[in-house]
């Protein structure tokens, strides 16, 4: 079975394009198709993150099915409330086809502008049509949408749309606490998030981080050292250093202003950027689609 | 044969060769022989991102150049060489450019005005220059008239460095006006800045003095050899000059009439507006935050005229607000309250964007250099939404007596379009990896938004209509700097524009004959009649103009003053006060001509309007040691989508004597974190403080409605408050209401078992005794479910065991309180005389509704046809004296974008639609006949994450209506509730029922939520006192504040008249919620109770 897989891989990729695909690289593409709605949606770092991880999910639960591969460990029993009771294997399903096809899909499902997915989702079905049996390919289909469509319901609980119904922040005047800033005075950003259903946690309070650095104006306090840092570090930064600064810029859109004219540049947030990072190493390393997918889900 | 064909081709030859329909003709270029086109060339170095202002275009200034009588025309070209036509007459032109010495110099040409500088009886002209590069490049030029040459043309010579006046500042515009009253004239140089700042500290940034950017005063002083010189003396004379001021328009008069002239100056971006006031003694004060309640954002062309024929001055200025609903929604971006806040922090006001025109209310005139106040009711005059609109022309074009209004507007590149900033502009910069030309092309991509100017015709009733079809503008230009003047002296006014990219408009006035007037002050320019003020009295109606010849955007005019006479034929009177205080009066003057006057007449001081004694006076300082304090919270964070804040309400004053003495004490209110307080009135007529640690207990309530009664029929009075607010949970204990029996002594504790359990934020308590059993009850209205917003709400009916003790009796009395709706205030009469007192009932998205009290056994409901309102208050009166009693109802009223009616109401449609366990209200109303959704497209997405696949662009968004908004089935469960009719009014009891009567229109320019009833004039007819306003709103809808505390005599059969501020007194600023009558020794004083803030009281002035 492996070494038909092997076969339909070679096929697959001299099939694909100019450039001979690796599993990895075929993965990254999609992943890539993801990110990129995300940047049009201007999506901030934690929503880029819940939609990374459930779409992710849904590809890890179809490989999980199908081939049990090494290091991958089933969910239920360890996720609340996990919808995927069973894993049963179905061995007309084309894995490949239904694992990309699922990240894709679950992608178009829940993001904003999902629809941008459904012609790099067809385009992807058709070359999958050239080597593959319409039966397989409506079988991996439907396969791969069965799973998306309880995982999507299942994200859908998870609190994250009631968030837009609750007191929005309002800053405080005291000193110390948070202001918006120009240009834009945006809104804080995501400040139910502790809301939200963790993955494996219990909830946001399992893990309490440390307390921030308490607020002070004298000089010798530790807030006010760390404040100088910044301010010292940003007067004299180097070429380089803005890059890496702007790379990880959790601002997924950065407004510039001239006069009326307002435009934005924007970009991926650090949740991107790790799956940008998680691909490229991939690639590198030339992984199998199997190991590609489980560095990504994790 | 040959006779009729030259015939034939000569009546061809004397038709109109450009479009006609209408009033106004649009004239053609090579007919007039005026060519000039303002054409802008985009290139690498000179585009909009090099120069902030590449689309202002030019100005245009209009004058008798040459002294034949006839007034000829400059036009400035940003980039292309200003031209001069003298007029021939019969509306031809010839261009004398080329031979009249101008255009001296390169650079970027702005605004123009005519002057006769050295005063020898020939206009001088002065251009002003800006632009970026080179300093050297925009030093403004004077062009010296050296009369006329023997060909017939006029010639020039540039002196602007001999006078002092050639600045190279980033300049706009030029004033000259005599500030000083010296007899010369000064210069105010409206200047502008091209680096625009977002990110600074705006106290220290304010406190700056630009040299290219801030705005400059040179005083003229005639020197030792004769000649005009010119001083800089900005910072003596109080002028700013920061760099964060840009200056757009700048108009002069005497805004507060003492005989100086003051200034307003219109400010793009953030900075505010200037309006400087002229203390007579060389110094300019800054009053506008107390003149006005707000102003236009970004502020650009502004005139200053008497709108409304009262004699006093009105400011209009323009701002970028579209008409229709597809533009407004690709502008707009999500409300940022933070931001709106941070603006007022800093000290920049209230600014909002729209056209705003300010009516000068002539209120708390009390001499010189006094800070006159303003209305603002742009909305309700019609005259708020004219797109990216420059220069408004306030003129009586129809001749009918009224002045009218004409405005261009434009912009070459519209990238105001959120959907090019938030999407195309970033793929296009990736794309490009920094290849500059590539910003050129991305520019380019931006649509050129055409849009028609405007014209709106004057109807008297502070109000005017769009006439631009019907008078002949339905042309799309990209217009800049205009002028009016009567071109061709046939009696009516021509309009002349300076157009980006296209040749400049001229429009021949058509009207059909009426009669007028104009009055030229001084046989040449010589006269030196800048700022001469000229009333004319026709049949009792008065017209005012000031003569200043810089006005509108970048342009002059300096013609004679014109009045439209209607259908009078000669004017009664004219009075003219000179620049030197120099008065006539001419009388009997015959219509159709224009009079040429030279100043004579005597000096005289003293105001130029009389000055009436009015009804009321402000008490001079707050004697009740009382102010109401709001704990501080946003609605809008909680509801985002809601219109206006629900917990801004109160204060709702009660007064009765408590402790027997004799004098009215008062029961003050206290908002959530603040307790009530009960203040007595000592023998003094001063107030003492109590110390009640019952409400003290209670100051988490909100302190909605107060009311004293007798409750346990001991003799005396009880106090009973309703709980009610915003800043709660929906069904929160602190919304309970609260009784406290008075022992007699004025000391009051609270009775805990007296009502029974009541979780509704209520608005509202009245007494009566519903069952006749000798005991009052009550009537509690339920105001809103908080967080749930429009959700309908309970008001009850508690009845009194005659001890006390009350019991809901809704169910037996009146259940179809249950779930009513939003009541907001009610009040006690008998409606059908049967001795059994009834109820009427109003609120938010309600009609007036009456409970009609059936023997005490319950109460029926019925409704008032066409009434569902925003109504806040209701009082009850005999106002025609016929016996039964009428009804003052206070509503939204008419000063805002929404003007429901029965065919197009404002609706709110809500549902959870996106099942998050949180309402989901949409305020619609009609744009042009058809509904849409308030809220721009990120606010609705931000509440609905659903809709972001619906709406992926703003285009998509500002294209649909509500009905693409939500599916059928969302429709279906959902709930909608309507509004038809926003005015407040009376409703006249007849004895076929209530019948509606319009208030004037004063009555409408803020929503109204404190009403009383008083015999001002003494005439024994009781006479009218409206007072509201709303700060709390969305900031889409604004602040609104216009009135100022309003008083209406009433003339009988439930008519009433607008009494001016002057004459009634009443200058009350913030927002009214309550008016009391209190009896304070041997007078009546009136006692408005203001949310957030003391309470103002006023005086009847004994005559």
């Amino acid at each position: 079975m492996k070494q038909l897989l092997m076969g339909l891989w070679v096929t697959m990729s001299t099939a694909q394009s100019q450039s001979l695909q690796s599993p990895a690289q075929l993965y990254s593409q999609a992943e890539k198709h993801l990110t990129d709605v995300m940047i049009n949606d201007v999506i901030g770092p934690c929503a880029a993150a819940r939609y990374y991880a459930y779409a992710n999910l849904a590809a890890y639960e179809v490989m999980l099915h199908q081939k049990h591969p090494a290091g991958y460990v089933p969910l239920t029993g360890l996720l609340p409330n996990y919808p995927i009771k069973t894993y049963t294997t179905n061995d007309q399903v084309d894995t490949p086809l239904a694992t990309v096809y699922a990240l894709l899909r679950m992608g178009e499902e829940m993001l904003p502008s999902g629809y941008m997915l459904e012609e790099p989702r067809n385009q992807f079905i058709q070359e999958a049509s050239t080597r593959l049996s319409p039966e397989v390919v409506q079988l991996s289909r439907a396969y791969a949408d069965t799973l998306v469509k309880k995982l999507v319901r299942y994200a859908a609980q998870d609190g994250y749309v009631k968030t837009s119904g609750y007191l929005r922040y309002t800053p405080d005047t005291k000193a110390g606490s948070w202001q918006p800033t120009p240009p834009a005075y945006g809104e804080a950003y995501e400040p139910y998030w502790a809301t939200v259903r963790p993955f494996f946690l219990d909830s946001a309070t399992q893990f309490r981080p440390a307390r921030p650095v308490p607020y002070s104006e004298e000089k010798g306090s530790a807030f006010y050292r760390l404040s100088k840092e910044v301010y010292d570090s940003t007067r004299a930064m180097s070429r380089e250093q803005n890059h890496f600064s702007n790379f990880w810029d959790c601002n997924p859109f950065a407004l510039t202003q001239k006069g009326h004219i307002s435009f934005g540049t924007k970009k991926i947030s650090p949740s991107g950027h790790w799956i940008g990072i998680t691909s490229l190493a991939c690639v590198q390393k030339n992984l199998s689609l199997e190991e590609t997918v489980r560095w990504h889900a994790w | 044969m040959k006779e009729w064909l030259t015939l034939g081709l000569s009546l061809l030859g004397l038709l109109p060769c450009a479009s006609v329909s209408g009033q106004f003709t649009l004239l053609n270029p090579t007919q007039t022989g005026v060519t000039f086109t303002n054409k802008l060339t985009e290139t690498e170095e000179q585009n909009v991102l090099a120069y902030e202002y590449f689309y202002n275009g030019g100005g245009v200034a209009v004058g008798d150049l040459n002294n034949d009588g006839l007034p000829d025309l400059y036009f400035t070209g940003n980039m292309t060489p200003d031209r001069l036509y003298l007029n021939q007459g019969q509306l031809k032109f010839n261009d004398i450019s080329s031979v009249a010495g101008i255009g001296k110099g390169n650079g970027w040409k702005t605004g123009v005005t005519l002057v006769d500088i050295n005063r020898d009886g020939w206009l001088d002209i002065y251009v002003c220059y800006s632009g970026s590069g080179d300093a050297s490049n925009r030093r403004n030029r004077l062009y010296i008239n050296q009369h006329v040459q023997k060909d017939g043309s006029v010639k020039f010579r540039e002196e602007a460095g001999l006078y002092g006046l050639d600045a190279n500042t980033h300049t706009t515009q030029a004033l000259f006006f005599d500030y000083d009253k010296d007899g010369d004239l000064d210069c105010f140089l409206l200047n502008h800045n091209i680096k625009d700042f977002k990110r600074f500290d705006a106290a220290l940034v304010k406190a700056m003095r630009d040299e290219f950017a801030g705005d400059r005063l040179y005083r003229n002083d005639t020197g030792a050899d004769g000649k005009p010189h010119f001083t800089d003396v900005s910072v003596e004379a109080g002028i700013k000059g920061n760099p964060i001021g840009f200056g757009l328009g700048v108009a002069v008069a005497d805004l507060n009439q003492d005989g100086w002239p003051d200034l307003y100056v219109s400010n793009d971006y953030i900075e505010q507006d200037y309006l400087y006031i002229n203390d007579g003694k060389g110094h300019f004060t800054d009053q506008l935050d107390q003149a006005v309640g707000h102003l236009s954002y970004f502020s650009m062309g502004n005139a200053i005229a008497d709108i409304n024929n009262d004699g006093w001055p009105d400011i209009l200025t323009l701002d970028m607000l579209p008409e229709d609903n597809r533009r407004q929604k690709l502008l707009y971006g999500p409300e940022n309250y933070e931001v709106y806040q941070n603006m007022l922090r800093n000290g920049f006001y209230h600014q909002l964007m729209r056209n705003m025109l300010q009516l000068n209310t002539g209120a708390g005139m009390k001499g010189p250099a006094t800070t006159p106040v303003f209305s603002e009711i742009g909305q309700l005059a019609g005259v708020s939404n004219t797109d990216w609109s420059w220069c408004p022309l306030v003129a009586d074009f129809d001749n009918d007596g009224w002045k009218d209004l004409y405005i261009t507007n434009g912009y070459l590149r519209d990238y105001t379009n959120m959907d090019f900033m938030k999407f195309y502009a970033d793929q296009q910069l990736k794309a490009a990896r920094g290849n500059p030309m590539a910003m050129m092309d991305i520019l380019k991509q931006m649509p050129s938004t055409q849009t028609r100017n405007y014209i709106f015709r004057n109807d008297g009733q502070l109000h005017f209509e769009n006439k631009g079809m019907e008078w002949g503008f339905d042309q799309t230009h990209l217009s800049n700097g205009a002028i009016y003047a009567d071109l061709d002296n046939d009696g009516d006014l021509d309009i002349v524009t300076n157009n980006i990219n296209t040749p400049a408009s001229i429009y021949r006035n058509d009207h059909s004959k009426t009669n007028y007037l104009q009055v030229q002050l001084g046989k040449t320019s010589l006269m030196l009649a800048t700022g001469a003020k000229v009333w004319v009295y026709t049949q009792g109606k008065l017209q005012y103009q000031e003569f200043n010849p810089t006005r509108g955007f970048q342009s002059g005019m300096y013609t004679p003053l014109h009045f439209g006479l209607g259908k009078s034929t000669q004017v009664d009177s004219l009075r003219i006060v000179w620049p030197n205080d120099q008065t006539q009066i001419l009388r009997g003057i015959r219509a159709n001509q224009k009079i040429i006057v030279e100043p004579q007449g005597n000096k005289q001081t003293g105001p130029l309007i009389p000055v009436e004694q009015p009804f009321f006076v402000a008490e001079q300082q707050d004697t009740i040691p009382y102010r109401h304090t709001e704990d501080v919270y946003n609605d809008f964070k909680r509801q985002t989508l809601i219109p206006t804040m629900l917990s801004y309400q109160g204060p709702h004053v009660a007064q009765a004597d408590v402790n027997g003495d004799g004098l009215t004490d008062l029961y003050v209110p206290g908002a959530k974190g603040q307790g009530g307080q009960l203040l007595l009135q000592t023998l003094q007529g001063s107030w003492r403080a109590t110390t009640q640690p019952a409400f003290e207990a209670d100051k988490m309530a909100e302190d909605t409605d107060a009311l004293f009664f007798d409750a346990d029929g001991d003799g005396d009075q009880d106090l009973y408050v309703a709980s009610g607010g915003f800043a709660y949970l929906t069904n929160d204990l602190l919304l309970q209401d609260r009784l406290y029996l008075n022992d007699g002594k004025g000391n009051f504790t609270r009775s805990a078992e007296a009502l029974p359990a009541d979780r509704f934020s209520d608005a509202c308590v009245v007494a009566l005794d519903v069952d006749k059993d000798g005991d009052l009850d009550l009537f509690v209205g339920g105001r809103v479910r908080p967080g749930r917003y429009p959700e309908a709400t309970s008001s009850r009916i508690l009845r009194n065991d005659g001890k006390g003790n009350f019991t809901d009796a809704t169910e037996t009395w009146a259940p179809f309180l249950k779930d009513c709706g939003l009541v907001c205030d009610a009040a006690v009469l008998d409606i059908d005389h049967d001795g059994w007192l009834d109820l009427v009932l109003v609120g938010e998205w309600m009609p007036v509704t009456f409970l009609k009290n059936k023997q005490g056994k319950e109460f029926t409901a019925s409704v008032q046809e066409h009434t569902k309102g925003w109504w806040n208050r209701v009082e009850v009166a005999d106002l025609d004296q016929d016996g039964d009693q009428d009804l003052v109802l206070g509503n939204f009223g008419t000063n805002s974008q929404m003007k429901p009616s029965e065919q197009e109401p404002v609706s709110i449609i809500y549902s959870d639609f996106d099942q998050n366990e949180a309402l989901d209200p949409f305020l619609l109303y009609y744009i042009q006949g058809k509904p849409y959704p308030m809220v721009s497209r990120d606010e609705a997405l931000n509440q609905v994450f659903a809709l972001r696949r619906k709406f992926t662009t703003y285009q998509a968004y500002a294209e649909s209506d509500f009905s693409q908004l939500f599916t059928p089935e969302q429709m279906k469960g959902a709930d909608t509730l309507q509004a038809t009719q926003f005015k407040s009014g009376i409703l006249e009891h007849t004895p076929t029922g209530f019948v509606w009567r319009d208030l004037p229109v004063e009555a409408q320019f803020a929503p109204i939520y404190a009403i009383t009833l008083v015999d001002a004039d003494g005439d024994g007819l009781k006479d009218l006192i409206l007072a509201g306003n709303q700060s709390h709103t969305r900031l889409k809808i604004g602040k609104m504040d216009a009135n100022y505390g309003m008083l209406f005599r009433n003339k009988g059969q439930c008519h009433f008249e607008y009494v001016p501020q002057s004459k009634s007194g009443f200058v009350i600023k913030g927002d009214v919620r309550d008016i009391i009558q209190l009896r304070k020794g041997s007078e009546t004083v009136l006692l408005f109770g203001r949310n957030d803030d003391t309470i103002q009281i006023y005086h009847p002035i004994k005559k």
